[in-house]
């Protein structure tokens, strides 16, 4: 078996009486594009947040390219980088100002720092206004920047919180190229999205978890050979998705129950 | 309309927007900290209501004695009083005030006159106009206990008063926010601002002697203040204890009719923003970094690469923050002009001037100007956090020990402490302000003992009890209630010792005395700040969800 880059054992995370992370047990080999699916509240937010040090565990331990995170938490965070839910931007600095912040505080020389965000920001079509205040930055605008400060280290993992939400198609299908090209290089990525047509086309492997537990995990491939298909076509990822999270009957009333709402206008 | 909509009455609109209000306030405290920013209120409030109640009674006092003895012209000056307050001081301390963004209502069908009561009902739920109702209240018991008569002119009289205040108040209210939302207007307001506040301190070098030429001046504008409402309310009070009730009406009148203009005014600014009109910064477009410098991000001044290169990012990211927030730079800049007003007041041209006496008090004087810079520059630093916004979630995720971040924002405010103290004492040198060798040697010693004592506790409120503040914005722009007195406490605590050190020079006939004390304090305050950085450092890592979710909202 190839060396796990992000390794948990029953990670578990409480907020008062919510569960939101259940003893979650989850092996991501380096160099695997990684899709981390769930529904709204699963915990997969909360789930990235404790892998990139944001938040701390209540119970279980978890090690990051074979460090353990919470005895060497500046080594880890130096090989990661991260888009954080928010994206966890300087609003008040410019784009290439804030690249420089960043590279710098992950240690790069000025000059790589310099000639990274320059490079990035031409990539990601922000250099045209550089005098720009981040917070004036249009939401995809945003993204795209989180993005470019979580590579400009050049980390080994790459943890990306719905990192295509508002970003044009034009831009997504770049980013997308960039990223299939890092994980080629043998960078781990570990990403969470709603687009489950995004997760299939990128990632080799997924997990999906349900209120706050794991409840499946592997290779595409294997998640298909674990789900009774229909006859006919293969199974797609929104099916496998479905029928692990979204078959318990009892979680939503039905939709005729909105018949007010659905029945002809008057 | 669809089915099952009914139209809600004014009522039944402003009554849930109370219930809204009482929701979100009493959310506020169930958070983390809440029971701490609970007790915080609470101590701040007792504390004010003690200042409010102080100054009512004294009012009060003064309605009776005007009333008793029939001098009813002078109630007039306690209506100035109460209407400056209230006006002046709602502007000061509109970042007390609570936070409602009304424009998150203009989504729902809400119609115009519920959004404009609400706003008037918002008015007397501020602090200060809370306090001023208790002010003039209190002039109408006064006026009451010494004439019984007199109640329900008076309650006429305070109900016109009270509704012009209001008016008046929220519409200087929405005007600044108009204008302080646009980034340019700021700055322009601000520099005005200084401008004035600066020639104001010619006018009475220039007025000197001149005195006896401009009283006809004034004895004819006199007359003009009867026309204005104080005078009128206090003018109503008087045609009623006289038994004039066409008068009364006159001037009662009189105070609909300066409230009229003022609610048609409100009614037209809020109109604009019912019709959907945007406050903000980028209404007038984005905001462009101006100059050469902001094209290169990655220049750095070359003191900063004396620093480790974490810690010289921080600081030059502080210094970048600073220049683009209005409010933080004007904070950073008004200890300067506060003592320059202070200073201008001493010497023979201006010898009526109010801070004369303290003056003259050379070493006193020096040592309370650069004290006084020293407690308003470092007042940021107990919320130290407050402009990072989202932004704090890099701090958490980079492969930084928050020891850095805290000595980088710790060294930008020592340089700009550093930067004020000398042009203070450049200031003080020039007017002749400048106290013997062990004066200024003290000073600098307890300078070198608070600064770090200050900021070592600072840094404690910072990381324990964060707020959020926003670029642009007045109100609800201030620091925790509990940072509030933690602040107030160790002020009050360091200045203490320092005013006994100082005490202890005079009683021993030793002026070195307090050079050798401060010295050692400072040792001391140092070595404590230094040890304290790791442990803050650990505490960062402990509170960094208090942080995160108090920042990122």
């Amino acid at each position: 078996m190839s060396e796990a880059a992000i390794l948990t054992e029953n990670l578990t995370r409480r907020f008062g009486q919510l569960t939101a992370v259940d003893g979650l047990n989850l092996r991501v080999e380096a160099g695997h594009f990684f899709g981390f699916l769930g529904p709204n509240g699963a915990g997969k937010s909360t789930t990235i947040k404790i892998l990139t040090g944001l938040l701390v565990p209540s119970s279980g331990r978890m090690e990051i390219l074979g460090l353990d995170f919470a005895a060497h938490p500046i080594e880890v965070k130096r090989q990661i980088g991260v888009v954080p839910e928010g994206m966890g931007l300087f609003e008040r600095l410019t784009g290439a100002e804030y690249l420089d912040f960043v590279g710098q505080m992950y240690g790069l020389d000025r000059v790589t720092t310099a000639k990274r965000a320059a490079e990035l920001l031409d990539f990601m079509q922000l250099a045209e206004r550089p005098k720009t205040l981040i917070a004036d930055y249009s939401h995809g605008m945003q993204k795209k920047l989180a993005l470019a400060a979580a590579v400009i280290h050049r980390p080994r993992i790459l943890f990306l919180d719905e990192p295509f939400e508002g970003v044009d198609a034009l831009a997504a299908g770049a980013l997308k190229q960039l990223l299939a090209r890092m994980a080629e290089s043998g960078v781990t990525i570990f990403l969470t999205s709603h687009v489950l047509e995004i997760v299939e086309r990128l990632c080799s492997h997924v997990a999906v978890i349900h209120r706050g537990r794991l409840v499946a995990q592997g290779s595409l491939q294997e998640l298909r050979a674990g789900i009774a298909a229909p006859e006919g076509a293969p199974m797609t990822l929104e099916q496998i998705f479905v029928s692990l999270v979204g078959a318990d009957p009892t979680a939503r009333p039905p939709v005729e129950e909105l018949s007010w709402l659905t029945e002809s206008a008057p | 309309m669809a089915d099952g909509i009914r139209s809600l009455t004014l009522a039944q609109e402003v009554a849930l927007l109370v219930r809204l209000r009482w929701r979100i306030l009493r959310n506020r405290f169930r958070g983390k900290n809440a029971a701490l920013e609970l007790i915080g209120l609470i101590i701040s409030g007792l504390f004010l209501g003690a200042l409010v109640f102080f100054f009512a009674f004294a009012l009060g006092e003064g309605a009776y004695f005007f009333t008793s003895r029939r001098e009813y012209p002078w109630l007039a000056v306690l209506f100035w009083g109460v209407l400056l307050f209230w006006q002046v001081f709602a502007v000061f301390f509109s970042g007390l005030t609570a936070s409602f963004d009304f424009h998150s209502l203009l989504r729902f069908p809400l119609r115009l006159r519920a959004f404009f009561v609400m706003n008037i009902a918002y008015g007397v739920a501020d602090p200060v106009a809370a306090a001023s109702v208790i002010l003039a209240s209190a002039i109408l018991l006064g006026i009451a206990m010494a004439q019984c008569s007199l109640v329900p002119a008076a309650l006429v009289v305070g109900f016109f008063f009270l509704l012009l205040n209001i008016l008046v108040e929220r519409c200087i209210g929405s005007l600044l926010e108009r204008l302080f939302a646009k980034r340019r207007t700021r700055e322009v307001f601000f520099a005005l601002f200084f401008l004035v506040m600066i020639s104001a301190q010619f006018t009475g070098p220039l007025l000197a002697g001149r005195q006896r030429a401009l009283l006809p001046w004034v004895q004819r504008l006199w007359p003009y203040l009867n026309i204005l409402p104080p005078s009128l309310a206090a003018s109503a009070l008087g045609a009623a204890a006289g038994g004039d009730s066409m008068l009364f009406a006159a001037n009662v009148a009189g105070l609909a009719g300066y409230a009229m203009p003022f609610a048609l005014l409100l009614w037209w600014r809020l109109s604009a923003q019912y019709r959907g009109e945007l406050i903000s910064d980028t209404e007038s477009g984005p905001v462009v970094v101006r100059g050469a410098k902001a094209s290169r991000a990655s220049s750095q001044p070359a003191i900063l690469r004396l620093l480790p290169g974490q810690v010289a990012v921080v600081v030059q990211k502080e210094f970048r923050y600073l220049l683009r927030n209005g409010m933080a730079w004007m904070n950073m800049v008004m200890p300067l002009v506060l003592v320059l007003l202070f200073a201008l007041q001493r010497g023979p041209a201006h010898p009526l001037g109010p801070f004369a006496g303290i003056a003259r008090a050379g070493d006193w004087f020096f040592r309370g100007a650069i004290g006084y810079v020293i407690l308003l520059v470092t007042a940021p630093a107990y919320n130290c956090f407050a402009f990072e916004g989202r932004g704090i979630q890099t701090l958490f995720t980079a492969p930084v020990r928050f020891r850095a971040v805290l000595l980088g924002k710790n060294l930008f405010l020592i340089g700009v402490l550093a930067a004020e103290i000398a042009a203070v004492m450049a200031l003080l040198h020039a007017r002749g302000i400048w106290p013997a060798l062990p004066g200024l040697l003290g000073t600098f010693a307890a300078a070198a003992y608070m600064i770090p004592a200050q900021l070592t506790v600072a840094n404690w409120a910072s990381l324990s009890f964060p707020r959020k503040l926003e670029f642009g914005k007045m109100r609800n722009q201030r620091a925790p209630w509990f940072t509030t007195l933690v602040t107030l406490g160790t002020t009050l605590a360091l200045g203490a010792s320092c005013a006994v050190v100082m005490l202890a020079g005079g009683w021993f006939g030793n002026p070195w005395l307090p050079v050798g004390v401060f010295l050692l304090l400072a040792g001391a305050a140092i070595g404590g700040y230094v040890a304290s950085l790791d442990a803050l450092s650990d505490l960062a890592e402990k509170k960094r969800e208090v942080l995160i979710d108090a920042l990122c909202r």
